[in-house]
C-alpha cells in the first residue's frame, strides 16, 4: 500500500475536509474569545488605577501636597516589587515623589507607557490626574499580566488544536488504511478469480455490519457465477461426449447403408431412419435450449396467477390412459382450488417430466401418482408425483437432476437425459425446490411451492 | 394457394418454397419486410408466412401493419424463438399460427392446409357416416350413438374440420392439450386409439387413417 494512495482515499480526504473546518472555526471562536478576555482584562487594570488614584487623593483631591507625597512614597517603599509606578509633579513638572523617571506625559485618561527599565513585554498601563491643588498625579502598572494571559490562551489554544488535529488526521490515516486494507482483500480475491480461481471467496473480516453484508453479497454473487459457469461448462462437455454419439452412431449408419445398399427402397428407408435420428437430436438441442433460456430467466419474474389443481387433473386425465398402454397404472388425489403464481406451459411440462420419468424408468408394471395438497403450515400447495418402481439410489439422486445424466443408459434409452434437469429448472424458476425421495419402494418427487404474493402487488 | 414468403434466409426461403409447391400452392418470396409489403399490396394472397426476425423491419410489425391496413389473410409466423412469450407475442400481433424452427415440411405443409380451411366453421360436421353436431353435441355412426369423452370429443372435431387433410401429432398437442413440446411418450396415439376404438370399432370402413410418422387424417368417404 503505497503513501499517495492513501491520502488519495475518499475517507482520508473527508477527514482532512472535517479537520480544516473544525481548524478555521476553532480559530475564530478563539479570537472572539481572546478579543473579549483581553479587553476586559485591560478594563478591570484601567479600574484598578482608577481606584488607586481617587483613594490616594482622598476622594476630593483636596488633601495637601506633603501628606500626598508622604502617601506615595510610602507605597513606593511597600509595593516596590508590585510592579505598581507612582509620579508626583507639581505645575511646573518637577518631580516630587515617585519611582518612575519624570517625563512629559498628559495627565489625564488612561494610556499605555513603554517600559521604563526598557524591558520588552514589560509595557505599563497608565492612568493620570491633574488634582486640584496644582498636583500631576500618575499612577501605571506593569501590564505583563495581561500579556502573560494572552500568551497562555494562546499557547493553550495552539496546542489543543495541534491536538484535535493529529488526532484527527492520524485516526483518519487508521481508519483509510483499514478500509483500504479491506478493499485490498476484495481487489486481490477479485483478481485471483479473474486469474482462474473460481473457488476463491471474500474472508469475512471483523465486526463492521456494512462490510459484512457487502461481503456476503459478493460471495453469494460469486457462488452463483460460478454455478452457472460450472452449468456451461458441463453443458459444453455434454454436448462434446453426449451429442456426438448419436452423431457418429447416424453417420457410421449412413455409411454402412451407402456401401451396402442396393435398391432405392432401402435408401428411402435409410433417409426415413436418419430424419428421425436427426429429429431426436434437433430435439435435444431444443430441450438444452430451453433449459438455459429457463434458467436464465429472472426467478419468479412475469408469473401469472393459474390454476395448479386443473393443471394436475388435465395431466392427470392425459396420462392415464397412456400410463394404461404401457402396462403402467396412474392415480391421482388433488385438492381442488389450489392457486400458485406460474407459467401454464413451463408447469406443464414440469408435471409431464415428472411423469413420463416414472413411466419411462420402470419396466415392470408401476403405479404412478400425483397428490396436489396444501398442508396446513402457512405455506404454498405440495405437489408429489411419486411411483412404486424401481427408484433411485441416494447417491444417484444428486446426479439425475444433472443434465445428460442417465443412471443406466441401456435401460432408459428412451429417455434424454435432460426431463428432470427441466423439471429441476422449472420448479426453481418459479422459486420451488424440486426433492428426491425414497418411496419405499420407488421414487418421490416433491415440489412445494412457495405462497403466492398478494394480488394487487402483482 | 397462393402463398406469399417473407424469409430472408434464402436456403430456408427455397426449403419452404420446395415443400409448398411440392403441396400444390404457388410461392412467391419476398427478402425482407418492405418487400413482402409491396408485393402483398400488389398481388392476391391467400395466406402469408413471415419469419419473425427479419432485418430491418421484424415479422412482427409486418403482422400489425397488414392487420392495421385490414387485410385478414391467415398468417403463419416462423420462428427460432421458442419462448412462451415469443408465441404469445407472435399471436397477438395477428398471427394465425406459430411454428418454431426447424421444423419439417410435412408440418409445414400440414398447417398451411389447416389454415387455408380455417374460416369456415360449421355446425355440422361429417365424414362417411359419421355425424358430429356441435349444436346439440351428439355424435353418431351409422344408426348408433357416440358417448365421447371432453377430450375425446375436441380431438374429433379437430379432425372433422381438417377432413381430408393430415393433422400433425404437434398440431394436435399444441391445440388439443395445449402442449407447446414434444413428450417422450405416446399421447397422442393413445388418444387417437381410444377415439379410434369408439368410432371405427365393428365398422369395415376406418375413418381415422394414421400417416406413419406424421399424424392422422380422417377420410372423407362418401
Amino acid at each position: 500500500m503505497t503513501r499517495p494512495r492513501l491520502l488519495s482515499t475518499p475517507t482520508f480526504r473527508l477527514i482532512l475536509l472535517s479537520s480544516a473546518i473544525f481548524g478555521v472555526s476553532a480559530i475564530v471562536m478563539f479570537g472572539v474569545m481572546y478579543m473579549a478576555v483581553t479587553q476586559a482584562m485591560s478594563r478591570q487594570m484601567d479600574a484598578q488605577l482608577q481606584n488607586e488614584i481617587i483613594s490616594l487623593s482622598d476622594n476630593d483631591g483636596r488633601m495637601d501636597r506633603d501628606r500626598l507625597i508622604a502617601r506615595v512614597q510610602g507605597r513606593i517603599s511597600r509595593h516596590s516589587r508590585t510592579g505598581t509606578y507612582y509620579l508626583v509633579e507639581d505645575e511646573d513638572g518637577t518631580l516630587l515623589a515617585g519611582n518612575l523617571p519624570a517625563m512629559p506625559v498628559p495627565f489625564h485618561g488612561a494610556y499605555d507607557l513603554p517600559s521604563p527599565l526598557g524591558v520588552p513585554d514589560h509595557e505599563l498601563r497608565a492612568a493620570g490626574i491633574s488634582l486640584p491643588n496644582g498636583i500631576n498625579l500618575l499612577i501605571a502598572r506593569d501590564a505583563y499580566v495581561l500579556d502573560e494571559v494572552a500568551d497562555l490562551m494562546e499557547r493553550t489554544f495552539g496546542v489543543g488544536v495541534l491536538l484535535t488535529l493529529v488526532a484527527a488526521l492520524s485516526s483518519g490515516v487508521l481508519i483509510s488504511r483499514r478500509l483500504l486494507q479491506r478493499l485490498e482483500t476484495i481487489n486481490r480475491t477479485s483478481r485471483d478469480i479473474m486469474s482462474g480461481d473460481f473457488g476463491r471467496r471474500i474472508p469475512v473480516q471483523g465486526h463492521d455490519q456494512v462490510f459484512e453484508e457487502l461481503t456476503t453479497n459478493l460471495n453469494n454473487m460469486l457462488a452463483r457465477i460460478e454455478g452457472l459457469m460450472e452449468g456451461v461448462r458441463q453443458v459444453s462437455d455434454n454436448i462434446a461426449h453426449d451429442m456426438r454419439t448419436p452423431l457418429t452412431r447416424l453417420r457410421n449408419y449412413l455409411e454402412q447403408v451407402r456401401l451396402s445398399g442396393a435398391t432405392v427402397e432401402e435408401f428411402r428407408n435409410a433417409v426415413d431412419i436418419a430424419l428421425l435420428s436427426t429429429d431426436d437430436l434437433l430435439e435435444m438441442f431444443g430441450a438444452l435450449l430451453r433449459i438455459a433460456q429457463i434458467e436464465a430467466r429472472t426467478p419468479c419474474s412475469g408469473l401469472e396467477p393459474l390454476d395448479l389443481s386443473a393443471l394436475c387433473e388435465m395431466v392427470a386425465e392425459t396420462y392415464g390412459p397412456v400410463a394404461e398402454s404401457e402396462g403402467h397404472r396412474l392415480a391421482s388425489a388433488i385438492v381442488p382450488g389450489l392457486s400458485v403464481d406460474g407459467d401454464r406451459q413451463l408447469l406443464t411440462q414440469m408435471l409431464v417430466n415428472l411423469v413420463e420419468n416414472a413411466l419411462q424408468h420402470n419396466r415392470t408394471p408401476i403405479e404412478v401418482r400425483i397428490l396436489l395438497a396444501l398442508p396446513g403450515d402457512g405455506g404454498g400447495p405440495l405437489l408429489t408425483v411419486s411411483d412404486d418402481g424401481v427408484g433411485i439410489a441416494p447417491q444417484e439422486r444428486a446426479n439425475v437432476l444433472r443434465r445428460f445424466y442417465r443412471i443406466d443408459a441401456s435401460r432408459s434409452s428412451q429417455g434424454s437425459g435432460l426431463g428432470l434437469s427441466m423439471a429441476e429448472a422449472i420448479a426453481k424458476y418459479h422459486g420451488a425446490a424440486l426433492v428426491l425421495e425414497d418411496n419405499e419402494p420407488g421414487l418421490k418427487l416433491l415440489l412445494r411451492f412457495p405462497t403466492r404474493r398478494p394480488y394487487p402487488h402483482h | 394457394m397462393n402463398i406469399l414468403v417473407i424469409e430472408d434466409n434464402q436456403e430456408t426461403a427455397a426449403y419452404i418454397a420446395s415443400g409448398l409447391e411440392q403441396a400444390g400452392h404457388s410461392v412467391v418470396i419476398a427478402a425482407d419486410g418492405p418487400q413482402g409489403l409491396l408485393v402483398l399490396r400488389r398481388g392476391q394472397f391467400d395466406l402469408m408466412i413471415v419469419d419473425r426476425l427479419l432485418p430491418g423491419l421484424d415479422g412482427l410489425t409486418v403482422v400489425q401493419l397488414i392487420r392495421d391496413q385490414g387485410a385478414n389473410l391467415p398468417v403463419l409466423f416462423l420462428s427460432a424463438l421458442d419462448g412462451v412469450d415469443d408465441r404469445v407475442k407472435g399471436l397477438n400481433a395477428g398471427g394465425d399460427d406459430y411454428l418454431v424452427k426447424p421444423f419439417a415440411l410435412r408440418e409445414l405443409q400440414a398447417r398451411v392446409a389447416a389454415l387455408g380451411r380455417r374460416k369456415t366453421k360449421q355446425v355440422l360436421l361429417s365424414a362417411g357416416d359419421l355425424q358430429m353436431n356441435l349444436i346439440t353435441r351428439r355424435v353418431s355412426r351409422g344408426d348408433s350413438e357416440i358417448e365421447l369423452l371432453p377430450r375425446e370429443w375436441e380431438l374429433l372435431e379437430y379432425l372433422l374440420s381438417n377432413k381430408g387433410r393430415l393433422v400433425t401429432k404437434k398440431m394436435l398437442l399444441e391445440k388439443i392439450w395445449g402442449f407447446h413440446f414434444d413428450p417422450r411418450t405416446n399421447v397422442v396415439e393413445t388418444h387417437v386409439s381410444r377415439l379410434r376404438q369408439k368410432i371405427d370399432k365393428g365398422h369395415a370402413v376406418e375413418l381415422i387413417v394414421t400417416v406413419r410418422g406424421s399424424g392422422y387424417l380422417i377420410h372423407d368417404t362418401a
